[in-house]
Order: C-alpha cells, then structure tokens, then sequence
C-alpha cells in the first residue's frame, strides 16, 4: 500500500531536481522548467518503485517513455525555434498522446478474439480527436496564463496534480496516482523560481496530468466526472484575467486563481473518498474495515 | 494360407480390442471454477474467482502425449466479494486487465500419472508467459443428461505473482498465489 515515507522521499527529490535544473539552465535559454518537471518526475517515479519497463508493458511505462520526453523536448525545441513550429510541435504531442495510452489496449485491439475491442475505429477516432482538442485548449490557455502570471499558474496546475494523485489513489490505482505527487511538487517550486520557466514547466505538467487522468479512467477506476472535473479545474485560474475583473489588483487575482482552483480538488476529493468508502463495503463507528488513513499509516 | 491366416487375426485383433480414441471436450462454465487464494498481511487468507472460464481439452487414452488443455479465465470477471478491492485488482498494480484481459494456460506436453496427468505448459498472466507443470487429476466419466458425455479434471498449484509482473504492494499482500481450478467438459 501506498508507502508515506517514499511519497515524501519522491516529493522532495522531484523538488530538488526541478530547482535545481531550472536554475543551473536558466541562463541557457533551454526551457528549465520543463527539463526540471521532467526529470523531477522520472525521479520521483524511481523513488516510488515506479521505473517505467522497457520495453513499455503499460500506459504508464509509455507516459514516463515516450510522452515525457517528447513534451520536454518540444519545449526544449521551442524555445530556441520560430513559434509556429513551436505549435505544431506540441499538437502533434497532444494528438498521439491518448493512442500512444491506450496502444494494445483491450479498447482498440482484439485481444480476446475477432471483434472483440471494445471501440469501434469510428467511435476510437472520435474519442482521440476530443481528447487532443480538449489537451491543446488546456495546454493553450495555461502556457498563456503562465507566461502573464507564472506563480498563480503553476500554482494551480500543481493543487490540482496532487489532487489528481490523491483521487486516482481512491480509485482503484493506489501506485500510478502517486506519480502525480512528484508532479505536484516540481512544478509547485517551479512557481518560486525564474518566471521565465513557469510556461515549459506548465506544458510538461498538463500533459503528464491528462495522461495519468486518461491513465486512470481507462485503465482504473477514476470516474468520468471526476476525471473530467479535476482536467477542467486548472482553467478556473483564467478566471480572474476576463475582462470584468482585471481592474482586481494582481495580488488578488492571484489569490482567487489559487482558490478557484483549490475548491473544486477539494470537492472531487470529498467525492472520491465518499465512493472509496461506499464501494468498500458498510463502514460504522467501530467498524474494522480498513481506511485509506490506515492504508497510509500500514508502513510507518 | 499364412496370409489368410494372417489377415483374419488382424482383422479380428482390431475389431475385438477396445479403441482407445482421443476425445474433444468443451469446458462447461457452469461446472468449472478457478479460485485463488493470497495472503493478506500474513494473517489471513483472502480467497477469489475468475466468473468467466472458457476452454478445452483433449483426453487421449490411448496416446497420452496428444492429451492437451487449454484453459482461458477473463480478468475482468475477478471476484473476491469486495467491490473495491476488485477494482483495485483490475488496475495496472495487479492484472491491468484493460491492457492484458485473458488469464490463459495452454498444455505443451502431458504423461500420465496416478490418477491423471502430469501437464506441462505455458501459463499467461498479464502478459507474461511462463511454462509450468500441475499434476492434473480425474478422468471419470458420466453421461449426463443423457446422450453428454462429459469428464472432470482437478489441480491445484502455486505461482509467484511477481514472476509475472504482479510485483506491487508485496509487503501487505503475498506473493504465493494458491491456485485451484476444477472443471467439466462435455465431448463434443
């Protein structure tokens, strides 16, 4: 069961790394941040005992594989190319990035006979083709914000990868939804760092978020609404930049950004421990059913 | 003459003695069962079972190295009376049933032993192959209802779940997996 002592080890790592690689890359011009989240992940991830297999076995040997690194190196490329190869870049990530998840999945091979794949390629295209548009408008949108307000940004995108650790955990995936807390923590420092590194860092962190949360829907027990709700929170934190409501000073702008992205985690949270505690069977006061505390506590 | 002779004592030596043919059978789901049981913590057993079995076999008296079984359980149907905790098996910390959905064993060789068989072959487990040998007993035979004619076989063995991939929460949950399986077929 989840081991409290190696998810501090992997929080503190993944910091340490991403801090340290955004500073010592900051005068390169190489996008620090997104380096620094990467490397801070894999880190975090060889704490965990979660070292991807080569060759990849899973969706979450090919995140940390294939789709990391290739996230890192387009913001490496970007930063030291024209924009518009920038972006073609980055949508051609974030259209492979949830077929290169489900490859030699039950849900597009027949794994158990002829016909037996659960999409059809029509109804496979269709999901892929949602998924990469609803990745590019994220990704779009809190690239921007970071590079106007980078501490609030990576601020958010950080609560809501340690809610998605935390959720995935309650849903049936208790060792892949770690990975989201070193997620949390490199990109969470990233926001006392350089603002410069604020934009790559947010990149790489959106797109290790919508993999562990298509990851966790697909392969676990995260549910649509929860997976859905916890992809959609960051965007709250562009809230404060429309038009009625920059005369706010930045300071509270800031604020709310944080807020307005804290809330909803905190209620997808509430509800994912509701379901944990349902679907574990009947729990009354003195009840000896294990809770996710106890889990947690197994190992101290 | 001596060929006469010789061709009516083959002949009659064929029609007297008892064929021993090979025959096909379909596992029955209704009566087949593959439970499992694991440690939990060292303390106690946690006991579960594949809902969904499909298979056959091939019992062959009279050459038992042709006798074959081919057993599939699907992952998906894990039951361990617990909807959380099966939930939790699906997932990728355990058999990832999305990515590796069958369960399989197929026979490479048998010999007959006391009772049965001694059956070699390759087991499948999340996606990881490893060849492994049961002792598999029984081989009566009933007609039931009539005019089916089925037979049963029995195993019981072990495996290391890690060796198979299965290598999460080893501190709390064992790595022995006892493993009993049970099943009719009805001839084809």
């Amino acid at each position: 069961m989840p081991n409290p002592v190696l998810m501090a080890q992997a929080i503190g790592i993944a910091a340490f790394l991403a801090v340290i690689i955004s500073w010592s890359l900051g005068r390169s011009g190489v996008s620090g941040g997104a380096v620094g989240v990467g490397l801070g992940v894999f880190a975090g991830a060889w704490v965990l005992g979660l070292t991807p297999q080569v060759p990849p076995r899973g969706a979450l040997d090919r995140l940390q594989l294939i789709l990391i690194p290739a996230i890192v190196l387009t913001e490496v490329v970007i930063t030291s190319r024209t924009w518009w190869v920038g972006w073609v870049l980055r949508a051609t990530v974030a259209v492979l990035a949830a077929p290169l998840l489900v490859y030699g999945s039950s849900y597009v091979t027949d794994l158990s006979g002829p016909g037996s794949r659960e999409w059809t390629t029509g109804i496979a295209a269709a999901i892929f083709t949602s998924l990469a548009a609803v990745l590019m408008l994220v990704w779009i949108l809190l690239t921007q914000l970071a590079t106007q307000a980078s501490r609030s940004a990576t601020i958010a995108v950080a609560i809501t990868a340690a809610g998605t650790a935390v959720t995935m955990m309650l849903s049936g995936y208790a060792t892949g939804g770690q990975l989201g807390l070193p997620l949390a923590a490199a990109v969470g420092v990233i926001a006392f760092s350089d603002s410069r590194h604020a934009s790559g860092a947010v990149a790489v962190a959106i797109v290790t978020l919508f993999s562990l949360l298509v990851i966790g829907r697909l392969f676990a027990g995260l549910t649509t609404l929860h997976a859905v709700g916890l992809f959609a929170t960051p965007l709250l934190a562009c809230v404060p930049d429309l038009p009625q409501l920059r005369q706010w000073g930045p300071r509270t702008r800031a604020t709310l950004r944080v807020v307005l992205t804290a809330v909803p985690v905190v209620l997808v949270l509430w509800l994912a421990q509701q379901k944990f505690a349902e679907d574990s069977g009947p729990s009354s006061e003195g009840s000896s059913n294990a809770t996710f505390s106890d889990y947690l506590d197994y190992s101290k | 003459m001596t060929a006469r002779l010789f061709g009516f004592v083959l002949v009659t030596a064929m029609t007297v003695t008892p064929t021993l043919r090979a025959d096909d059978y379909t596992l029955e789901a209704s009566h087949a069962a593959v439970t499992f049981k694991i440690s939990h913590v060292g303390l106690s057993w946690t006991h579960g079972r594949f809902k969904d079995l499909s298979g056959t076999f091939t019992i062959d008296p009279g050459n038992p190295a042709a006798t074959r079984f081919d057993i599939a359980a699907k992952v998906d149907s894990v039951d361990t009376d617990n909807a959380k905790r099966d939930e939790h098996l699906r997932s990728p910390d355990f058999f990832n049933a999305k990515q590796y959905p069958n369960l399989t064993f197929k026979s490479t060789s048998a010999k007959p032993v006391k009772g049965g068989y001694e059956v070699t072959g390759v087991l499948t487990l999340n996606g990881m192959k490893k060849q492994i040998t049961i002792i598999v007993t029984g081989g009566k035979t009933a007609e039931f209802p009539k005019g089916v004619q089925r037979t049963g076989y029995s195993t019981e063995f072990k495996i290391k779940r890690s060796e198979f991939g299965m290598d999460k929460m080893l501190e709390m949950i064992g790595d022995d997996v006892f493993i009993s399986a049970s099943f009719e077929g009805t001839r084809n």
